[in-house]
């Protein structure tokens, strides 16, 4: 969706009508949905999040700056929504636990000879960080600049990761 | 990034996403409902405004009109109206003023009875006497509850002021989630100590890397690339590039970068003299102004309107 079909949608849905806001549900749905679940990585909590998501865009559209980018506006409200979410239901240590599980598969799987593995198992090799910069540059097509601004992050550290991710999918037959 | 993985991965994530267009829908707010409730609340806002001074202008000729009658009506509309009042004051009053004369014609006559009466007295007046200790603490402690009262309700209204402030912070946020480029505040320092945390994890983990088999097997690939062809060399559409550099300067904005100048590097696509800007990843990286270094950077492929391209330190060789 380009900028000026974004902001046409938004013009509408600030006058309520709900059909502009399918639109941008039905384009950035998987966009939107995959952000949230990088953070969570909970099925369920991720569709809450999404859901009240697409809710809050409609009572914030109002708020929007026309003439900015809004993919990386996007992201950093579904970002932080899932930030938000954690820090209410206090699940960080569920969370952590859930992150530390799936970092030790990753280094049981890195250690396997690797041969040609599905993609979700591509994806459990890599970490929690090196998803979240992966699935930003994948989905969203977001610049390495932009998603150290959604990440508050160093470029040199979001390049970093995005350099290892690439390389541990190598060894998963991604070449 | 293959190609082949960004369509898998694609494909993946639609194939996992759940239906909640019903889900979001239901929770919509009617707009065009809120628009008119806005309208009407703004037209009784206004029709509230009317009134009140009309309401001022009525009264004001009802002051006049009430001097008026004062002055020219007789006393016998207002004794009427004096009675009345004092009837209904009565009235008020009378439970109150029942109750002390009951009070006054039960305890006076007992007490006065007990005095006469010698000894049976004593157990009375003992009574009464006790009645009127109970009575005294009982002030007492009412006395005493009432600053405590008052803490209480001074505790509450810090307690409300606490919550109407984080409130306010709570809507102020809201608010703060339209702009593009600012966070939430509680959000900002949830995130900012989330990736405080990645950082560290991540720092210590390419330590660990750099330890590892890992970091040895990049330096290989690299070398073997170079190795072989001279030029630079592309994985999965990254390049790398193998450079002497002189780092002309550092920069330490929210990206810290040195910026250098190329002496010489592995293939044609960077030339010698060009000034290029270096990221430092997510290793200890230290390079000194004005020293020469060979370095294995990468491109950062970043669209950017300056001449001065960006790159990422990967691996320090030489000094």
């Amino acid at each position: 969706m380009s900028e000026e079909q974004f902001e046409n949608c938004m013009r509408l849905i600030n006058q309520g009508d709900k059909s502009a806001l399918k639109e941008i549900y039905e384009n950035y749905l998987a966009y939107i949905y995959s952000i949230v679940y990088r953070v969570l990585e909970n099925k369920e909590n991720a569709e809450d999040v999404t859901s009240e998501f697409f809710i809050k865009l409609w009572d914030i559209a109002d708020k929007y700056q026309f003439g900015g980018l809004h993919k990386g506006w996007l992201a950093t409200i579904a970002r932080n929504m899932a930030l938000d979410f954690i820090r209410k239901r206090k699940h960080e240590q569920l969370t952590d636990e859930v992150i530390e599980q799936a970092d030790q598969e990753t280094s049981a799987v890195e250690t396997r000879v690797v041969g040609e593995l599905t993609i979700q198992k591509a994806m459990d090799v890599l970490n929690h960080e090196e998803r979240e910069v992966v699935n930003m540059k994948v989905m969203g097509d977001l610049t390495f600049k932009q998603i150290a601004q959604i990440l508050q992050l160093p470029m040199g550290t979001v390049t970093w990761r995005y350099q290892n991710a690439i390389k541990k999918l190598r060894r998963c037959g991604y070449e | 990034m293959s190609k082949q993985f960004e369509d898998d991965y694609k494909q993946m994530m639609q194939e996992n996403i759940p239906d909640l267009w019903s889900r979001i829908e239901a929770g919509l707010k009617d707009k065009n409902l809120d628009n008119e409730i806005n309208n009407n609340m703004n037209t009784i806002t206004n029709i509230t405004a009317n009134t009140t001074n009309t309401a001022t202008d009525t009264a004001n000729i009802t002051n006049t009109a009430t001097d008026t009658a004062n002055n020219a009506t007789a006393k016998s509309a207002t004794k009427g109206r004096l009675l009345s009042i004092n009837w209904n004051k009565i009235s008020k009053y009378s439970t109150i003023i029942v109750a002390a004369c009951l009070c006054v014609a039960v305890i006076i006559p007992v007490f006065l009875w007990g005095r006469n009466s010698g000894t049976g007295s004593a157990d009375t007046t003992a009574a009464v006497a006790g009645g009127i200790e109970e009575s005294t603490m009982m002030a007492e402690s009412l006395e005493s509850t009432e600053p405590l009262e008052a803490e209480d309700r001074i505790a509450e209204q810090e307690f409300a002021t606490q919550d109407s402030t984080a409130a306010t912070e709570e809507s102020a946020t809201a608010t703060e989630e339209g702009l593009v480029s600012e966070a939430p505040m509680g959000i900002m320092e949830d995130s900012s100590e989330v990736n405080a945390q990645t950082d560290e994890a991540s720092t210590q983990e390419a330590k660990d890397a750099s330890d590892a088999d890992t970091g040895m097997a990049l330096e290989g690939s690299y070398e073997t690339v170079i190795g072989d062809s001279g030029q630079e060399f592309l994985i999965d559409n990254i390049t790398y590039f193998q450079v002497d550099i002189k780092i002309t300067s550092y920069k330490k904005f929210t990206n810290a970068y040195y910026q250098g100048e190329i002496i010489s590097s592995s293939g044609d696509l960077i030339s010698s003299a060009s000034v290029i800007k270096l990221y430092v990843g997510e290793f200890e990286q230290t390079l000194v102004e004005k020293q020469t270094y060979t370095l294995i950077i990468m491109d950062n492929m970043e669209p950017t309107d300056s001449k001065i391209h960006d790159y990422t330190i990967m691996d320090k060789i030489t000094q």
